[in-house]
């Protein structure tokens, strides 16, 4: 087991330094300059101290070691944007907002999206299960751009129920997290809903029913076990994807996370911010697939062998 | 059956649509905390001021970079440090420059190059040390030293020695150069300032941003960090910043030991950070904030009402013709023929609806003309006027006369934002309809756009220049021979001469007309097209008063603003 921990671990480094080689050079191909009017404005000797002070004047592959060898020991840089914030300082401001309103709608999105799931199984082709995937249906047809703004017209400005934008109490986490959280319960709902449709029609839920069982154990103690393991599967990048923000809903309810600065980062050309942003969503990512995959070991030994080979 | 109980309840949830389960959690919420109608009302209601408190809410469209007097750039960081500190002046609603930090206006060599300033007694800043001539000494000094990589240096190289202080190449040649820069502390309370020629918006720009003093001790302190935290920043201002969360609020307080604290009404102002104008407009409407910034197809559902604010800037949004890459458009009339063919009063009314009007020269409505009048008022129109019918043989005619048959393959590049792309493609059809050429749009993020425009790389750019400072030369300085934003390649010998005898010149009077003049020629000769001076429109709640928008600098002046009771 140790050693298919260790050689997971080798994977995740490996793959965690081809993201940050790919994003270094892809971002230098990108057209612009990230001193945008400043450039123009001042002479030409104080660019030039700019230039050496973010080392722009080194070719570009000493940029990229140097770049690595400060990675390595945890430190991503100082944006260009915000020149007196460090983007480590920028990830620690931004990403708890972020954080906690994932966390938020995944909860959320966790107990309808499976409970929405369950049901339509339960009512294989009646009236129950086309309403239940046709909610379904709109979660995922509905992009959250559309969703979001109606959210905090609707119940922020129309009638007045809750807070239509800002971060500030707990009744202001309610309307993003709900937002965010819409195309996340009908991809759980659907999964959910194949997964215990197959369970259902195995032979030893045959056995359970012939026994005698109520329904509500049968469910709970027989099917859900099998049918939830693949959306287990599925929830890591999914919670990766939420918790590392998205625009959309962070903008339109004007939450201070990180979503936000990934972007404009890009637009304007914020060198440090792009690379260090994609190392920390990347890493993110990679250590809940390792995380996954070790927890997938535990469970299911043919995995664990199957690497052996 | 309690199975089917539970989930015809969980059915019920769903079934009614999500909207409903939000209620749900909603209410579960407010067991535990206010409820959250009651919080919204709570906050509007603090706004409106409770117990006699005057605070006001505010949407805020940006985090400021960094609150640091001498790399301060945005507007954002403007506004901020002109609320928490303050010049030797301070502008007033019309512009007028009212002593801040100084105890009079200044006393003006006849050569009109030195200024002699008293600063008022018992000046401190808020920290409650004193404050004295020695800190405007040491904020210019900083500012031009070039290890300050200050973008608004520029600005200090007006004062005499400014320009040696940028240049210095040695840190002897550095100390030298400080010691003869034309600032000087006579006295802890005077302060001499020397200028390299008389320029008479001096007054007026000593209240802006740059001509801040700075605490040596303090900054030095603070090193690279200066201006990162609300606690790295000091002002003298009527304001201090007593919480600053970075892209999500910042809170100004009311400083008791400002010299003029008796006439700061505002005890409290929360700036949030809202960059969507559709959430910062359901914020104002359900009352959680006084002042939003809107767009303009926000705009019309307030027309008419007193809550609609317009901001006239001093910006103009202009087209430029690249005459290298298009040899074609090296002709006058080539040019003159493109700005004919677009109808100004069409793009601001149906495209950008937000209060901006039809541009009628370069240098914007309110910018003022180096000598006391209004520049557009002394100069009038000198557009090119909308004739379609003329454009379309002017445009003939141009290319014979430049030897070509046919224009090349054109593109226009814009920014890729709402606004932007709507003008290209107005602009786009303009052209085909009027003279019949197809020209393609080409949306770019700003970042790029700007950096392909400086490199001279493009065909035609729409594009917007806002005045630094209130002075002709903001605009024209730019279209010398050679200037860094002359990237349209365009010369004319009679402009460079006027311009720079102008940045030479001695006599006001002289100077204003030689700058009246560059800048018929500018239009005349269509080197840029201009199409509208820029205007912002805010809704602000009644019953705020004396919140000033002035049309350049900061985006909202606070010193004067209360809030009726």
């Amino acid at each position: 087991m140790l050693k298919y921990v260790l050689r997971r671990f080798v994977y995740m480094l490996i793959t965690l330094w081809v993201i940050i080689t790919a994003t270094f050079f892809l971002m230098k191909l990108l057209p612009g300059n990230p001193f945008g009017e400043v450039a123009a404005k001042l002479p030409p000797e104080n660019l030039k101290i700019l230039r050496e002070q973010y080392g722009l004047d080194k070719p570009e592959w000493q940029q990229y070691l140097k770049y690595i060898g400060h990675v390595a020991q945890g430190d991503l840089g100082v944006s260009y944007q915000f020149p007196t914030r460090s983007v480590v300082d920028v990830i620690k401001q931004s990403f708890p907002a972020s954080l906690e309103l994932g966390i938020e709608s995944l909860i959320f999105a966790v107990i309808v999206g499976l409970l929405l799931g369950i049901f339509a199984a339960l009512k294989h082709n009646k009236a129950g299960d086309y309403s239940a995937m046709f909610i379904a249906l709109i979660g995922i047809s509905v992009p959250s751009f559309v969703v979001a703004p109606l959210l905090s017209y609707l119940l922020g400005n129309k009638w007045h129920i809750l807070p239509a934008g800002l971060w500030q109490g707990p009744e202001h986490r309610i309307l993003p997290a709900l937002a965010l959280s819409f195309g996340t319960i009908a991809i759980l709902a659907r999964m959910m809903r194949a997964s215990m449709l197959e369970v259902s029609s195995l032979d030893y839920i045959k056995t359970a029913k012939s026994k005698g069982l109520t329904t509500w154990k049968i469910v709970t103690s027989h099917m859900l076990r099998n049918a939830i393991l693949p959306v287990i599967t599925i929830l890591g990048p999914i919670a990766v994807n939420v918790i590392t923000g998205t625009l959309v809903v962070e903008s339109v309810f004007s939450v201070p996370g990180l979503g936000y600065q990934f972007v404009t980062s890009i637009t304007t050309l914020d060198y440090t911010m792009i690379t260090g942003l994609t190392i920390f969503y990347a890493a993110i990512l990679i250590i809940v697939m390792f995380l996954t995959d070790i927890a997938y070991g535990f469970v299911d030994p043919r995995i664990r062998m199957s690497g052996r080979r | 059956m309690k199975f089917k109980k539970i989930f015809s309840t969980a059915l019920a949830i769903t079934l009614a649509g999500t909207l409903l389960a939000a209620c749900g959690n909603n209410n579960k919420n407010s067991d535990s905390s206010n409820s959250p109608s009651a919080s919204a009302s709570a906050s509007s209601s603090a706004s409106a001021g409770t117990g006699g408190k005057q605070e006001l809410v505010m949407n805020y469209r940006a985090d400021p970079p960094a609150l640091d007097v001498s790399i301060a750039e945005s507007a954002a960081s403007f506004t901020i440090l002109g609320a928490i500190s303050e010049g030797l002046y301070r502008l007033d609603k019309d512009m007028n420059p009212q002593p801040g930090l100084a105890a009079e206006l200044p006393t003006i060599s006849a050569d009109g190059l030195t200024y002699t300033i008293k600063l008022r007694d018992g000046l401190v800043w808020s920290d409650g040390s004193p404050l004295t001539a020695k800190d405007f000494v040491y904020s210019y000094q900083r500012t031009l030293d070039p290890a300050t990589k200050a973008s608004y240096a520029f600005i200090l190289t007006w004062l005499k020695g400014g320009q040696a202080v940028q240049d210095a190449k040695t840190p002897e040649d550095l100390k030298k150069a400080k010691e003869n820069l034309g600032v000087k502390a006579i006295d802890d309370k005077t302060l001499e300032i020397t200028l390299d020629i008389p320029r008479a918006y001096f007054t007026a720009q000593l209240a802006f941003l740059n001509y801040y003093p700075q605490k040596e001790e303090f900054v030095s302190k603070q090193g690279e960090k200066s201006g990162a935290d609300a606690d790295k920043v000091l002002g003298a201002g009527p304001f201090v910043l007593t919480k600053w969360d970075h892209e999500q609020q910042l809170i100004l307080e009311k400083n008791p030991k400002y010299w003029d604290a008796a006439n700061v009404k505002l005890d409290k102002v929360t700036l949030n950070i809202v960059k969507d104008t559709a959430t910062g407009l359901n914020l104002y409407e359900s009352n959680a904030t006084d002042f939003a910034d809107i767009k303009g197809d926000q705009m019309k559902a307030y027309e008419g009402k007193t809550e609609l604010h317009r901001k006239s800037e001093l910006v103009t949004g202009y087209l430029n013709f690249q005459q290298k890459k298009v040899p074609a458009f090296a002709n006058a009339k080539v040019r003159q023929a493109m700005s004919m063919a677009i109808d100004r009063e069409g793009l601001v009314n149906t495209v950008l609806k937000n209060g901006s009007v039809a541009a009628t020269g370069y240098i914007p409505n309110g910018n003022a003309d180096g000598n006391g009048a209004e520049f557009r008022k002394v100069v009038g129109d000198t557009e090119v006027a909308f004739d379609a019918a003329k454009a379309k043989a002017l445009l003939a005619e141009g290319l014979a006369e430049a030897g070509v048959a046919a224009l090349p393959k054109l593109s226009i590049m814009g920014d890729d934002t709402e606004t932007g792309k709507k003008l290209l493609e107005f602009v786009v059809s303009q052209w085909k309809t009027n003279l019949g050429i197809e020209v393609s749009a080409e949306p770019l993020p700003h970042a790029t756009r700007l950096d392909k425009e400086l490199k001279h790389n493009y065909t035609i750019v729409s594009s917007l220049w806002g005045a630094d400072y209130n002075d002709p030369m903001t605009w024209l300085d730019m279209y010398l021979t050679g200037g860094p934003f002359n990237t349209q390649d365009w010369t004319n010998a009679r402009y460079d001469e006027l311009v720079k005898g102008a940045e030479k010149e001695l006599d006001v009077k002289v100077r204003a007309d030689k700058m009246h003049e560059a800048e018929k020629i500018l239009m005349s000769e269509a080197a840029v097209f201009p199409l509208y001076f820029r205007s912002s429109p805010f809704v602000i709640k009644d019953k705020v008063e004396g919140l000033i928008l002035p049309p350049y600098g900061p985006d909202f002046e606070l010193k004067w603003t209360s809030v009726k009771q």
